[in-house]
């Protein structure tokens, strides 16, 4: 017992008068230790939310919003362009419809909302589980109540090029100051139109049931060839990722679509839309970020313990003289080596202790991300004390050799 | 008391043999005063250390009250070595980072005296000495017969059979020589073993023995 208190006291003594040469390294290591505390803080609970965000991410439809930035006729995206994506993406789907809303007067001369929905292969497939090819074939699928209108009132094997549904207005109706738009038989107007044209109508023939009472799903393919997309409002191209791809690869995979687009129609700006998606977009470079932070603060560490240990090393060339007198008066060599081990750990152990407790108390507080909540962790505390400690620990015990090859003599006879 | 039969010491000095102790037998007893003089580089130093269980014999066989001693465990020797054995140097070599009272405490921690009887015995030998005013002291802030004066303090601190000193008066003037050969006078009278090296062909004149080293032959 008074052999462990000899050992303590003894390093105790040496760390307050050597004091100015260790407060350096204490500063220092309380720095690393707080850099390191927060960015492994950081990133582990970046880290977590992120997996339980990467669940997610298979469960969403990613949609990408293209924006006008000027007046372009072009659209925010080709067909050729889609299939393309189709092609170098395979892990992906591509459910690209354009929706357009419609109005039609009922038997009852009320006013009802339709959709004429463009629709791609791969929407058909997410929408009503149909693998047949739609997207550039010439059929119309339309739902039971709107068909019931369009039957009731002629033909319907024709459809307007140039005049989107819902231009076809119906003058006989007061629809108002919002102006939604309304459908009227075709034929009433199709004879003015030269290049109007004819598909087949499929009268609710499939047993698809994800079409609802009024909705006309048409061919995609048509939206291009016979009226361009809108432009003037926010086109959304979704996109879904297989669930056998990682999260990860999964974001990145968005993440590359969208500069895809951007680089083929750079008259849009192409932003994902769901303010989770952004910020899984976002994470991936915040992680990055906290990873690269912990590089430089373990870089900084390093230099910090090799100052230390050379601190120790020169330290101890000073301290030969006063070890030398203690052998002689019967100290061991090993409780000398222990008492100097002890003597690095005091300040380096006083330096996490402040660098910790600095992160513990100053993160949470002023480090405030989106959707994260920032939460000391006991793995982030248990890695710095680790990494701070054992180098310490290891660089000071090297003194052992130093400490036995001593000869107390030749020291002492030297005058 | 301590006694050296068929003792040798050499070094090997680049391949080189270098006898610095011819063979020699050697007995000092109880209570003595012994002096060891000689030319400078004659081994007085050496056959000190050897003696105060610092250096080895490089032959021969040494008993310390008829007990043959091992000299091959670092760890036995330094706890005989705090037990048995007492050292003033001429460098004083006190440990800077202590105070005088912390200095002479030392000793005692590593022979596991309570705290509170360390600190008593300490104060006490400091004023046997009389520094009781500087207890507090660094030995950069003392003379040099001051922090040898702290060193004798410490050396006395096991209450050793004997004390080695190693020219304790060559780096002071005649004034501070004088008063550490008292000092230590007064502990040989009180019945301490006392081996001290030393130039001063006076101080030989008070010691009941001298031992002449000439050329690393030990003639008493
Ligand atoms: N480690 C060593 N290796 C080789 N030779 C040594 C070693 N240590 C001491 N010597 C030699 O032993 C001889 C005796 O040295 P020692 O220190 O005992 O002399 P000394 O009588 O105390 O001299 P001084 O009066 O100057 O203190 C010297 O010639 C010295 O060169
Ligand atoms: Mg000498």
């Amino acid at each position: 017992m008074i052999r462990v208190m000899n050992i303590i006291s003894l390093a105790f003594r040496m760390v307050l008068y050597y004091w100015k040469s260790y407060i350096l390294i204490t500063l220092q290591i309380a720095a690393g230790a707080f850099v390191i505390y927060s960015s492994l803080t950081i990133y582990y609970s970046i880290e977590s939310r992120y997996k339980e965000m990467q669940d997610e991410v298979h469960a969403l439809t990613w949609n990408i919003v293209a924006q006008s930035t000027d007046d372009s006729d072009s659209p925010p995206i080709t067909y050729e362009q889609l299939l393309q994506l189709k092609n170098s993406y395979t892990e992906a789907m591509f459910p690209l419809h354009f929706v357009y809303p419609v109005h039609y007067p009922n038997q009852d001369n009320e006013l009802v909302e339709a959709y004429f929905i463009y629709a791609s292969d791969d929407y058909m497939k997410l929408m009503i589980q149909s693998d047949e090819t739609f997207e550039t074939s010439q059929h119309v699928y339309m739902g039971a109540e709107i068909k019931q209108f369009m039957e009731n009132n002629g033909d319907l094997l024709k459809l307007l090029p140039d005049t989107p549904a819902y231009r076809i207005i119906d003058e006989s109706l007061d629809i108002g100051e919002e102006a939604h738009y309304s459908i009227i038989p075709i034929t009433n107007v199709s004879n003015h139109k030269s290049n109007s044209f004819e598909i087949s109508i499929h009268f609710g023939e499939t047993d698809k049931k994800a079409l609802s009472e009024n909705i006309v799903l048409l061919p995609l393919k048509a939206v291009y060839e016979h009226h361009m997309p809108n432009i003037e409002m926010a086109l959304r191209l979704p996109v879904r990722v297989d669930p056998t791809v990682p999260g990860e690869e999964a974001t990145i995979l968005i993440m590359q679509v969208v500069s895809q687009l951007f680089s083929w129609n750079s008259a849009y700006s192409y932003n994902v839309s769901t303010q989770l998606q952004q910020f899984l977009l976002k994470m991936t470079g915040v992680k990055d970020t906290a990873v690269i932070v912990s590089v430089i603060a373990i870089v900084c560490l390093i230099l910090v313990i090799l100052g230390l240990t050379g601190l120790i090393h020169l330290l101890f060339n000073r301290r030969k003289q006063g070890l030398s007198i203690l052998i002689a008066m019967g100290a061991r060599r090993q409780d000398l080596w222990v008492s100097m081990v002890l003597e690095s750990m005091y300040p380096a152990l006083l330096g996490v202790g402040i660098g910790v407790l600095g992160g513990y108390y100053y993160l949470p507080r002023y480090v405030q991300l989106e959707q994260i909540e920032i939460s000391p962790t006991a793995i982030g505390m248990f890695f710095t004390v680790a990494g701070c400690l054992l180098p310490v620990f290891l660089s000071s015990s090297t003194l052992l050799l130093r400490i036995y090859n001593m000869k107390p003599i030749k020291i002492l006879s030297r005058e | 008391m301590l006694k050296i039969v068929d003792g040798s010491k050499s070094y090997n000095h680049n391949d080189k043999i270098i006898n610095v102790l011819q063979p020699f037998n050697l007995l000092i007893e109880k209570g003595e005063f012994v002096a060891i003089r000689g030319k400078s580089g004659s081994g007085k130093s050496t056959l000190l250390h050897i003696l105060g269980c610092m250096d080895q014999l490089t032959t021969g066989d040494y008993y310390f009250n008829d007990n043959k001693l091992s000299t091959n465990k670092d760890n036995t020797l330094a706890k005989f070595r705090g037990k048995h054995f007492g050292f003033v140097f001429q460098a004083y070599h006190l440990i800077k980072e202590f105070t005088a009272l912390q200095n002479v405490e030392a000793p005692m921690a590593y022979m596991h005296t309570p705290r509170k009887l360390r600190r008593e015995r300490a104060l006490a030998l400091l004023s046997q000495v009389g520094l009781e005013d500087k207890v507090n002291f660094y030995p950069k802030q003392l003379s040099g017969g001051q922090q040898q004066r702290v060193a004798i303090a410490r050396a006395l601190a096991n209450q050793p059979d004997v004390i080695f000193a190693d020219e304790p008066t060559g780096n002071l003037d005649r004034d501070n020589g004088n008063k550490i050969i008292s000092l230590l006078c007064e502990l040989h009278r009180q019945g301490t073993t006392l081996v001290m090296v030393t130039h001063d062909g006076d101080l030989g004149k008070i010691a009941d023995r001298s031992i002449h080293l000439v050329d690393g032959h030990i003639k008493s």
